[in-house]
């Protein structure tokens, strides 16, 4: 394949330029520094490969924006082929017959190589070998090998960003790396779900246990119901233990009373029945034996102590004078007290009216019946007297008045004095006046006439009351001596006094009348005057106004005349009064010198002090009958007490008052009585109970008869062996019958399972006890062992419900699946990346193996040739060292940093034509350098001339340089590039 | 003899509480119904038997894995055993390869409805019904972990007089290589046994193999990794003197889905990832969705394994919000290259003729590190030449970044 043309349309520093090669296989492109060269070689990368749009920007030129060019290639089998690019992404293949071809077709022309492996095998500058001079020698061979292989120092960073990643995933005793930490995560999670699962495998060991135990909880509980029965057997021993043991005495006992299990007890009550009531009469006939003791006794006591006859005798007569003496006491005090009261009554009497006269006074007064008549008229007519003198002052002193007020009016009327006419008027008046004072006169008539009557009517009521009163006061008396009944004497004084009252009462009443009578008679002849005066006066006024006044003055001369001779008649009177007045004093000295207690008394009240009088002598009498009567009952009382005192003497007693001696006389008289009374009880009391003694004994003796016939048919010699029998019949037959309560007692506390077996063993006492006790204590046991196992039942069932719902076994196992799937991943992943490792360690092993070889060998030849053959060994590099080459005379080895800067340039471009020739055989690329002989000498030159002119033999070789005598040396196509 | 029809459930492999493949990194909440998911579906199960007042359930093997060893499985069991008992609904019951009668360490003790087959010979178990003859009942039960003689021509029906004769048979058809061939029978053998119905287990994907007898796998009610999708379930059977009828009734909790979507149009993460949420199936039932997704790299998108597994971490945020859920536990990225750009030349030539064994021997480190081998199972071919191609991708990715720089 062989570069023909090139046209440049912008590149770097180159703009619209084209460079045709010739035939000529060794093209050397000539320039200066700075000329271009280099960008030229990269023009025709870029036209081989293209470039990265970056790298594009680099190389646009400055002065024009086209960027691009085309080539035309000659290809050994496709011919001529036209390559156009513009910018990056711009490109068009063109084929021999002008057709338009993809990039796959034209990879394909150059053996499917990258740009990468196309400069580091057909490609290189002096930069590179400026590199390998920097190199170290460790990393020399290194280099060279990715030199060999690819060209670059990709491989060589892959390799370590490979290895630095799989650090990262894993390390085979490290704990960081993410496989590492993934592992210890799921090998704890394993842990914990093995030990899960260690504790799953135990649930049929666990079900296993609960069968077990179940099967001992049935086993314990048959053995604790056994337990029980046997328990229960032994208790019921011990419940019916006494049961027999009683059993056994009852039988014993019966053994023995065997003789009287015959004796019959037929009239056992018969005979019971009259022993006890042979008993009983017994003991009454004792009892009643002691009462009748006892009432004789007390019956002899009575007539010790009782009165003789005699004393009898005169107590009984002192006693029937009780009750009239009784009666005078009374009657003392009665009497007693009426003549305190009379005595007291006088006296107050006396003080109330201030009469100036004593009791003695009193009982010598003698009032004659006519004073009181005397004394009533002295008060009257000194009333009188006074009345008048009253009345005819009065009269004079109006009729003064009177005359004075005529006499000033009839001077007044004087002037105006009227016709005759109402003189006239005025007589008619006084004539209807004097009509009116007829009438009164009538009415009192009547009045006088009424008051009669009625004085006849009072004396009438008078005169009855009094024959009564007196016939009853008689009847009294009569009755009350005969009946020697003293209350009569007095209720005939109080009927007498009864009379005397009424009649008084009754006299003064009719005086009373009498003096009404009379006062109606005179009636009041002197007011008739005033009253017809008045009217006068009146009617006189009203002829004033009706007439003429001169007539009244008329009336007045008269009336004046009549006063004047009125006055007149005035004095005359006045004279009479004092006449009378003069009379009734002498009257009145004369009486109060025969009554001396009158001096102090007005005349007004004379005769009142004659009425109190009377009564205070009235008093004074009946005083004196209660003290005449007081004086004989006061006698009758002391011979009474005498005789009382008298018995008392007698009988020895102390004397005390009247009362005292009479109560105690009454109880005396009862006590004897009493014991009369009881003389009598006891007397019959002991008649009765000697009348039942002989009952008594009559049925005792008819009791012990029939007992005797009975106890001879019950065989019995005696009552006491009869008895001794029946008791010990009676004690077989309890026995007997307790013997049957005990059989049927253990029937009914035994089971009828074990009535046989549990009746008929011997009794023996402490061992139901004991047996009791320790079954009791086992079953205890055995349920507390029960218990236990229900408890671990229960603890065991827990467990492996526990077991049954823990589902986080599970949970955990599937989580640490998927864990492992995820450990999986991380593995799988780091295994890609291992086997990238691999692959490419193993690629570069088969590059050692291979090609290295052969590079090598082909290196040494060119290696050979270029150093003149001072050089004519090369030695690969080995893991100790890189790469060594030998001097040919004397055989010694050089490593490269031990090489002058020339021959190690040498040694580099003798390999890379070594690669070239090794890599290329197959593919005939054009083969390109840049300026790499810089340090060769005109010898070195030489040599290399030579190699290069042998390389275009086979290959299109394009050479870079700045070295004229290099170009020419060349000997092929020299173009010249000019700045 | 009126009505002489039975009415079953036939179900099989049950897997309870057995371990979940290819989860990782799930979700607390959503975890825990996978978790219990297969415990869902034993609810179901039970629902369905009440529901449709089942004369009693054949359970063909596989109940549970004696590798998970759960009590908590053999628990559930019970409980569910113990809801049928209320509505006096008995249960046949087999023992497979997962839950063979000696690898049992629990005993957990069934109620009395519960009929097992006592072991490894073939046995009738009657079915009455209200007193009465209703139908015989064979099966097995595996004692150890493989049978591997064909059980198939020990079945023979009893001579009594039975309406119905339904074998249990927990095992594989002599042909098929997917599995291991436990109990291996021909369908020939089987239709010669005049049986009225073959309730088969062992094989997880639901199939049946005849009509008429039906011979049928069920497949296993809960769907535990990848390869099992779609519904899960049991068949609800109803046999009577004329005709059979049969009925799939689906039984699981979760539902495992594998997707394949193209993103390849997408220019950006956020087209791509409304892309990827509009073309997601959805399910009646929360589902575990497996994506296989085929993406190109272009210039404002370039998707590569971190930034998809950031995508999907978003899209399960939303999904796990919906109802029912779905989560995405997996995404496989199929991305479109060019084939030029891929391969480092020199690699390539020294690695084709290249003999491989250099690779196990690195991986020794971590497969046989003490305490990882515990946890890591040993890489099968497959996984190890998908490894070698991951591999082979990452360093020509590697090395084309490096010299890009």
């Amino acid at each position: 394949m062989k570069i023909k043309e090139i046209t440049i349309y912008g590149f770097g520093r180159w703009i619209d330029q084209t460079f045709s090669f010739s035939n000529s296989n060794l093209i050397t492109l000539l320039g200066e520094n700075e000329s271009g060269k280099t960008t030229l070689h990269q023009f025709i990368l870029y036209m081989l490969f293209g470039m990265t749009k970056k790298k594009c920007d680099f190389y646009r030129p400055k002065t024009s924006s086209k960027l691009g060019g085309r080539m035309i290639i000659d290809h050994p089998s496709e011919g001529t082929i036209l390559i156009e690019r513009l910018d990056s992404s711009q490109v068009q293949y063109v084929d021999n017959e002008g057709a338009v071809r993809d990039e796959a077709w034209f990879r394909q022309l150059l053996g499917n190589m990258n740009a990468q492996t196309f400069q580091s095998i057909y490609s290189f500058s002096n930069q590179d070998l400026a590199l390998l001079q920097d190199m170290k020698e460790s990393d020399i061979s290194e280099l060279l090998l990715s030199v060999g292989l690819t060209g670059s120092a990709a491989i060589y960073k892959v390799e370590k960003k490979l290895q630095t990643e799989l650090q990262k995933l894993f390390k085979p005793s490290g704990s960081k790396p993410i496989i590492n930490e993934k592992l210890s995560e799921i090998s704890e999670k394993a842990k914990q779900v093995g030990e899960s699962k260690q504790l799953e495998k135990s649930y049929k060991e666990q079900v296993e246990k609960i069968h077990a135990l179940e099967k001992k909880y049935v086993l314990k509980k048959e053995q604790i119901a056994q337990t029980n029965e046997q328990l229960e057997k032994e208790k019921i021993m011990e419940k019916i233990l006494p049961i027999r043991k009683e059993m056994l005495r009852v039988a014993e006992e019966l053994q023995g009373l065997t003789d009287v299990s015959h004796f019959s007890l037929d009239h056992q009550e018969q005979i019971n029945m009259i022993h006890n009531e042979i008993n009983n009469i017994n003991r009454e006939l004792d009892s009643n034996q002691s009462t009748l003791d006892i009432y004789i006794e007390k019956k002899r006591d009575i007539e010790d102590t009782s009165l003789r006859d005699k004393e009898k005798e005169q107590l009984r007569h002192l006693l029937n004078q009780k009750a009239e003496i009784t009666l005078m006491q009374e009657r003392q005090k009665t009497l007693e007290q009426d003549y305190r009261y009379k005595t007291r009554e006088m006296t107050e009497m006396i003080q109330e009216k201030q009469i100036h006269i004593t009791a003695e006074d009193l009982e010598q007064l003698e009032l004659p019946f006519y004073l009181e008549k005397e004394w009533g008229a002295l008060r009257k007519e000194r009333e009188n007297i006074k009345e008048e003198t009253d009345r005819n002052i009065q009269e004079r002193e109006q009729l003064l008045q009177n005359k004075s007020e005529v006499q000033e009016e009839l001077k007044k009327f004087e002037k105006e004095r009227l016709g005759e006419v109402h003189i006239e008027e005025l007589r008619q008046r006084v004539d209807n006046y004097k009509q009116i004072s007829h009438q009164d006169k009538g009415q009192q008539k009547y009045m006088t006439q009424m008051f009669t009557q009625m004085i006849q009517e009072k004396k009438k009521q008078e005169r009855f009351t009094i024959i009564i009163g007196v016939i009853i006061a008689l009847a009294s008396a009569f009755f009350g001596f005969a009946g020697s009944r003293p209350w009569l004497f007095l209720f005939s004084l109080v009927s007498i006094a009864g009379v005397y009252y009424f009649r008084r009462k009754q006299l003064r009443d009719i005086e009373n009348l009498k003096q009404q009578r009379e006062g109606v008679q005179p009636s009041h002849p002197v007011d008739e005057m005033d009253v017809t005066e008045s009217e006068y006066q009146e009617a006189k006024a009203i002829l004033e106004e009706q007439q003429a006044i001169h007539r009244k003055l008329d009336t007045l001369k008269d009336t004046l005349k009549q006063i004047i001779s009125k006055m007149e008649a005035n004095e005359v009177v006045r004279f009479d009064l004092t006449e009378k007045q003069n009379k009734l004093e002498e009257n009145i000295i004369h009486q109060q010198n025969q009554f001396p207690f009158l001096q102090s008394i007005d005349v007004l009240y004379w005769q009142d002090t004659y009425h109190l009088l009377q009564k205070l002598i009235q008093l004074t009498n009946e005083k004196r009958n209660y003290k005449k009567e007081l004086d004989r009952i006061n006698e009758r009382i002391d011979q009474f007490s005498n005789q009382v005192k008298a018995w008392f003497e007698q009988r020895g007693l102390a004397k005390a008052n009247l009362e005292e001696m009479l109560l105690t006389l009454e109880d005396i008289q009862q006590q004897e009585q009493q014991y009369q009374h009881e003389f009598q009880q006891l007397t019959q009391f002991i008649k009765d109970a000697e009348n039942k003694q002989l009952a008594l004994k009559q049925k005792r003796r008819q009791y012990t008869e029939e007992r005797d016939k009975l106890l001879k048919a019950a065989g019995a010699k005696s009552e006491e062996i009869y008895f001794e029998k029946q008791a010990r019949k009676e004690r077989y037959n309890k026995l007997y019958e307790r013997q049957e309560e005990l059989r049927e007692q253990l029937h009914i506390v035994l089971p009828n399972k074990w009535q046989q077996e549990l009746t008929e063993e011997l009794i023996e006492e402490g061992d139901y006890y004991k047996n009791k006790k320790e079954l009791e204590l086992a079953l205890a046991d055995y349920e507390e062992e029960l218990d236990q196992v229900r408890s671990q039942l229960a603890e065991q069932k827990l467990r492996l419900d526990q077991l049954e719902s823990e589902e986080s076994i599970s949970l955990q196992m599937h989580q640490l699946a998927m864990e492992k799937e995820e450990l999986e991943d991380l593995v799988r992943n780091w295994a890609v990346q291992k086997t990238a490792l691999q692959m490419l360690e193993y690629a570069k092993k088969q590059y050692k193996d291979k090609h290295l070889s052969l590079v090598i060998e082909t290196a040494q030849i060119y290696f050979k040739e270029i150093t003149a053959n001072q050089y004519d060994t090369i030695y690969s590099p080995t893991d100790q060292h890189g790469f060594q080459v030998e001097n040919k005379e004397k055989k010694q080895r050089f490593r490269v940093e031990e090489l002058s800067q020339g021959t190690k340039d040498q040694l580099y471009i003798s390999l890379r034509f070594a690669i070239n020739e090794v890599m290329a055989k197959t593919s005939g690329l054009p083969f390109f350098m840049d300026d790499a002989f810089v340090h060769f000498d005109m010898k070195r030159t030489e040599k290399i001339q030579q190699v290069l002119q042998r390389l275009a033999k086979n290959q299109q070789v394009i050479l870079f340089t700045c070295r004229k005598e290099l170009a020419q040396a060349a000997n092929g196509e020299i173009i010249h590039l000019s700045t | 003899m009126v009505d002489n029809a039975v009415t079953f459930i036939h179900a099989a492999d049950l897997h309870l509480d057995s371990l979940f493949k290819g989860l990782r990194h799930v979700p607390a909440n959503i975890f825990k119904e996978i978790q219990e998911s297969t415990f869902t579906a034993l609810n179901h199960l039970i629902d369905a038997a009440i529901e449709n007042q089942v004369d009693f359930i054949l359970l063909a093997g596989d109940l549970y894995d004696h590798e998970s060893q759960s009590l908590k499985a053999q628990i559930r069991l019970r409980r569910a055993f113990e809801r049928l008992e209320e509505q006096n609904i008995a249960v046949f019951l087999s023992h497979g390869n997962h839950d063979f009668m000696k690898g049992d360490s629990f005993d957990v003790e069934y109620p009395d409805n519960v009929h097992i087959f006592p072991g490894e010979t073939v046995t009738c178990i009657p079915f009455y019904k209200n007193g009465e003859k209703a139908a015989a009942i064979y099966g097995f039960s595996y004692e150890n972990r493989a049978v591997y003689e064909n059980k198939a021509v020990e079945y023979e029906p009893v001579e009594e007089d039975f309406p119905f004769h339904i074998a249990m048979l927990h095992g594989s058809v002599a042909t098929n290589t997917e599995h291991d061939s436990y109990a291996p029978f021909q369908i020939k053998d089987l239709l010669k046994k005049q049986m009225d119905y073959w309730a088969l287990g062992h094989i997880h994907k639901r199939q049946q193999l005849h009509t008429n007898p039906p011979i049928i796998y069920p497949g296993n009610t809960q769907g535990r990794h990848r390869k099992e999708t779609g519904e899960k379930g049991c068949y609800l059977i109803k046999l009577d003197r004329h005709e059979i009828n049969q009925i799939f009734l689906p039984l699981q909790a979760i539902r495992y889905e594998e997707v394949v979507l193209d993103i390849r149009s997408c220019l950006t993460p956020s087209q791509a990832e409304k892309r990827i949420m509009s073309q997601l199936p959805r399910y009646s039932v929360p589902s575990l969705l497996y994506l296989k997704i085929r993406a190109k790299e272009n210039d404002g998108f370039k998707p590569d394994e971190a930034l998809m597994g950031e995508l999907i971490e978003l899209i399960n945020e939303s999904l796990a919000e919906g109802f029912p859920w779905q989560y995405i536990y997996h995404c496989q990225l199929n991305l479109e290259e060019e084939s030029t750009l891929t391969e480092d030349a020199f690699l390539k030539s020294i690695l084709e003729e290249a003999d491989e064994s250099f690779i196990q021997e690195g991986l020794k480190e971590i497969y046989h590190h003490r305490t990882a081998r515990k946890f890591l199972t040993a890489l099968t071919d497959e996984q190890e030449q998908a490894i070698k191609e991951d591999a082979y991708q990452l360093l020509n990715v590697l090395l084309r970044e490096e010299r890009a720089e």
